[in-house]
């Protein structure tokens, strides 16, 4: 990874991951530390010769690893409101954005994550499930409990109800 | 209508927080690096120096001790015990002293080896302890949750509740401090088991289950835990508070520590507001006993 390398990953794809990691976190300023923590080690790793098959991914997994304790995440579920406004969070927060945080917020842990990286960065159930270093059964399991509690907290519904299930790709 | 997968995806999406990312991000990233690399130095650095010191040391009381005295006739060294105890290869081993009904003991942290040793905050962790003193594990208990680049530590050996008997803490890496998990020695035979929290009077705001708190310094929020000294006895209390303004209103929540059941009843809670200048911080002791593991540095601790 060479620094042109580097800049457009931090021009194109860096934001993304970062609102990755706060939807996660409800935290802008902690992910975009645990992110940048993350960028760092690839970085170096990339320096020792080490090949990174998806920048994106591995940072990702580092990021949420990072961010990642059953303490934090009750610190971050405490002070997720208040923090929806907080001074690094550039728009002002919607209605539609904390419903969202909120509901994000009421998953477990591992669900959220799932349900990030499904929604959110688009990934595959498979390479969900070789990131978090679990099976992808579990991960559409994990899928579908999160489908189901956000579309009832977010009051979403389709043509097809019975068609609840999430299209695993 | 579109299908409540792609409705999802929309929002999360729109609600996402978003960060312009700055212009001199690369160069602080970069900055970012030499740090870490000056410090890896630095700490190796100060490894090499306490290592050659203590080595010295070690051979300077032991010439003083032996040197001027008669040989003392050589005894077979006792045979280590395989896998300290464990019913199974380990690797990663850490190790603390603890207390046992006022005798000294060992408490350790382990991976399970597995066709190879896993790497930090992978495969299967586990505490153990040494009750009688032989070398070899008692009770164990798996630790859950050790994720990398970190993992699952030893954390500290308070004797909370003064029963001569120490509560065993482990601890997990995040991003910018320690989640600690506490268990208890119960039973005989003995079983090592976490601590839950029992809240019957509904005044607290821990989660029900395996006792946990936090322990973390950062510029806006501070959370720890310290002995606190009640009509009862010596309990645990777990503190919090924001640090946004030059007072803040630091919440604790009081836990009294059942040995017999494991059990961590919430006594008390109180709002106290005062200079953050005064609040309580986490640092480098629990109860009186130190921290070890890698939050033994902290606040500057949970780096790979």
């Amino acid at each position: 990874m060479d620094e042109v390398e580097l800049r457009s990953f931090l021009r194109e794809r860096y934001p993304r991951l970062v609102g990755a990691v706060a939807l996660v976190t409800g935290d802008l300023a902690s992910a975009e530390d645990a992110v940048q923590e993350a960028v760092v080690r690839a970085w170096e790793r990339s320096e020792r010769g080490a090949q990174i098959a998806s920048l994106d991914r591995w940072v990702a997994a580092v990021a949420f690893n990072l961010s990642r304790t059953r303490l934090r995440r009750l610190r971050v579920e405490r002070l997720a409101r208040p923090r929806l406004a907080g001074p690094t969070v550039q728009e002002a927060p919607t209605g539609d954005r904390v419903d969202v945080a909120l509901a994000l917020a009421a998953l477990p842990r591992r669900q959220r994550e799932v349900a990030v990286l499904y929604y959110f960065l688009d990934l595959g159930t498979a390479e969900i499930a070789d990131d978090m270093h679990t099976t992808e059964g579990t991960v559409k399991s994990q899928l579908f409990k999160a489908r189901a509690h956000l579309a009832d907290a977010l009051a979403l519904t389709d043509d097809d109800q019975e068609n609840t299930h999430a299209e695993h790709r | 209508m579109p299908s409540i997968d792609d409705q999802l995806r929309e929002r999360i999406t729109r609600s996402a927080p978003r960060t312009t990312g700055a212009e001199d991000l690369f160069t602080r990233l970069d900055r970012r690096k030499r740090r870490r690399v000056t410090a890896r130095r630095t700490g190796t650095v100060a490894l090499v120096v306490c290592v050659l010191v203590a080595t010295a040391g070690t051979f300077l009381a032991l010439g003083r001790v032996f040197g001027p005295q008669e040989a003392i006739p050589i005894r077979p060294a006792p045979q280590p015990i395989e896998n300290l105890g464990f019913e199974f290869p380990i690797c990663r081993v850490m190790s603390m002293p603890i207390t046992i009904a006022g005798a000294p003991r060992t408490a350790f942290v382990v991976s399970e080896a597995t066709g190879g040793c896993p790497g930090a905050g992978e495969g299967h962790r586990y505490v153990g302890v040494d009750v009688d003193g032989d070398g070899a594990v008692d009770a164990i208990a798996e630790l859950h949750d050790c994720f990398p680049p970190v993992g699952c530590e030893t954390f500290a050996a308070p004797d909370v509740n003064g029963d001569g008997t120490s509560e065993i803490a482990t601890s997990e890496a995040g991003a910018d401090g320690y989640g600690i998990s506490l268990y208890e020695m119960i039973g005989s035979p003995p079983a090592l088991v976490p601590i839950e929290v029992a809240d019957p009077l509904d005044i607290g705001n821990l989660q029900p289950g395996a006792l946990q708190f936090a322990w973390v310094d950062v510029y806006a929020h501070t959370e720890g835990a310290r002995c606190v000294l009640t009509p009862s006895g010596s309990a645990l209390g777990i503190y919090g508070y924001d640090k946004t303004g030059t007072e803040t209103d630091v919440r604790t929540t009081t836990l009294s520590i059942e040995p017999t059941s494991a059990t961590a009843t919430v006594t008390d809670t109180t709002t106290e507001r005062m200079p953050v200048d005064e609040a309580p911080v986490p640092g480098s002791e629990l109860c009186g006993t130190p921290i070890y593991g890698s939050a033994g540095n902290f606040p500057d601790a949970s780096k790979a």
